[in-house]
């Protein structure tokens, strides 16, 4: 039997020159150039890294629940008691006794006592407590905490000042962007610096539950 | 012999039991295809003409690539009602991006995943994030034993914890299963995909080792005052439905010189990101000196995204 299918026509050249010619016209399948952004020059400017503050309200001393005339929250100054009166045993390791001041101060930080971080010896040999000490003995201040820290932390002081520790935000290259980081005692508590940890934030809600038994909300343990 | 035994004619019981069963079985079989044809109903609305023609991102000349970008502002506008700037910064010369994590010193508080969550709009109902959060046991990379949905306070001392995301590999497996060509490695090292040309297979995702890519079966829901109107056009603008999407290492921002959103939101710091050809980046400082590896090394996708331990 015959087949009664009529053949397709055959392709001309002309045919194939009009496609390729209308796929051409209308930019089928052609990459445009790859665009770039300049390369960064060598030698630009470093935008400053700033530390953040120790804390919002600024000076050295304890926080009171006072405010002065301007509303601002008053701190008293450590050496308003202890210019005149010496500290009571710098070489306790317990602040838990404290009766007159520093209530409820917890100190678990290693061996360390408070005389080994607080008071640099001031002029005529007594302690200065308006500022730290480092381990010679030499003053350094509050704001430069991270120095002290880093007596005994070097490992972590290394990580940090090559951003592996403690975060920073900002920008990735500083010639691009400034960059803010976080001062030792934003995360650690000096006197109780192990850190405490934290609630997770919400895991993922899957199209599948991952642990059908546990419910919709993800359950608790 | 030609006599021929009785055949049964058209008005035998059977018959009409026959059409019956006919007749219900044509009806159930066009209104399951009714049904599986009911998306299409909606498909007009949540396509415009020129999305479905949209070219191919890398075949856009300049002024396409600015109309796209305006016809995607004037869109969101139109269905969210706020005013978002969606950008498509190209990628900056002799710059390679890299990512390491610390894994001695991450918590598992995911806050990176929300930071992502929030930076990348994503759909609010699956709480969807381009990183997942795997609590270990201490001494195994075994991934089965993992869980991702723990709820207890952390860090655990028995465990650590390990945040995955798109590991942008240097030989990617998900650009080579592409029939599309819709997601392809970018001169930075990114791995972008364009939203208006993939097809939604899934073939990416079912090649990616690391599950780095997600499906969007639904369109995403989000809120319109919880929208980042910072966006960019392959990275954290509002994607359609049907379509992968995946970790992008926050080019809108990232592109500008900005740290990803996951890294500024680690309370610890554990999160390292830089430019692998800067000799002076801390992200090279760390593979120098740090005990450096890679998830998945012997598949041989040589990932940009480091994990390392302190000690």
């Amino acid at each position: 039997m015959t087949s009664r299918v009529r053949p397709l026509p055959k392709p001309s050249l002309a045919g194939l020159v009009l496609l390729t010619g209308l796929g051409w016209a209308s930019g089928c399948g052609v990459d445009q150039p790859e665009r770039l952004q300049p390369a960064l020059a060598k030698d630009a400017p470093r935008q400053p890294t700033t530390l953040l503050p120790r804390s919002p309200v600024p000076g050295v001393g304890v926080l009171t629940d006072r405010v002065d005339h301007a509303g601002n929250p008053v701190r008293a100054r450590c050496s308003s008691c202890h210019a005149t009166r010496s500290a009571n045993d710098p070489a306790r390791d317990d602040a838990s006794e404290l009766k007159d001041f520093h209530n409820g101060l917890t100190l678990r930080h290693g061996t360390l006592r408070c005389g080994q971080c607080h008071g640099s010896p001031g002029p005529y040999g007594a302690p200065d407590y308006d500022t730290l000490r480092l381990a010679d003995g030499r003053a350094v201040a509050f704001d430069d905490a991270i120095d002290l820290c880093a007596q005994c932390h070097g490992p972590q002081k290394r990580d940090y000042d090559h951003g592996s520790h403690g975060g920073m935000r900002g920008s990735w290259d500083r010639r691009l962007g400034a960059r803010e980081r976080n001062q030792c005692v934003h995360c650690h508590d000096p006197h109780a610096p192990a850190y405490v940890g934290m609630v997770p934030a919400p895991g993922p809600r899957d199209r599948f539950m991952l642990h059908p038994e546990r419910g919709a909300a993800g359950g608790g343990h | 012999m030609s006599e021929h035994l009785p055949v049964r004619g058209r008005d035998d019981q059977n018959h009409a039991r026959r059409d019956v069963l006919k007749g219900g079985a044509a009806l159930l079989g066009a209104a399951a295809f009714a049904r599986a044809l009911a998306p299409l109903a909606t498909f007009a609305e949540s396509v415009s003409t020129e999305d479905f023609l949209q070219k191919h991102y890398k075949e856009l000349t300049p002024n396409e690539l600015e109309t796209l970008l305006h016809r995607i502002e004037r869109e969101t506008l139109e269905r969210t009602g706020r005013t978002v700037q969606v950008r498509a910064d190209a990628p900056i010369e002799g710059v390679r991006f890299a990512y390491a994590l610390n894994l001695s010193i991450c918590i598992g508080c995911r806050r990176c995943a929300e930071a992502c969550h929030q930076e990348n709009n994503h759909d609010r109902a699956t709480h969807n994030s381009y990183i997942r959060v795997f609590e270990m046991d201490k001494g195994s990379i075994d991934f089965g034993k993992g869980t991702v949905d723990y709820v207890h306070p952390v860090p655990r001392d028995d465990k650590f914890y390990m945040p995955v995301q798109c590991q942008q590999c240097n030989d990617p497996p998900c650009v080579k299963v592409c029939p599309v060509e819709a997601t392809w490695k970018e001169r930075d090292g990114i791995v972008v995909v364009d939203y208006n040309w993939c097809i939604g297979c899934r073939y990416c995702e079912a090649a990616c080792p690391y599950h780095a890519r997600r499906f969007n079966w639904t369109k995403p829901t989000i809120p319109a005052d919880e929208i980042n109107p910072d966006q960019g056009l392959l990275s954290n603008r509002i994607r359609p439905q049907g379509v992968v999407e995946k970790c992008h290492f926050c080019l809108h921002r990232t592109r500008r010189g900005r740290l990803p959103a996951c890294l500024e939101a680690c309370p610890t710091g554990a999160r390292v990101f830089g430019n692998l050809l800067d000799p002076d980046s801390e992200i090279r400082w760390v593979l120098a000196n740090k005990r450096v590896f890679v998830l998945k090394e012997e598949l041989g996708t040589r990932p940009s995204f480091f994990y390392f331990f302190d000690e």
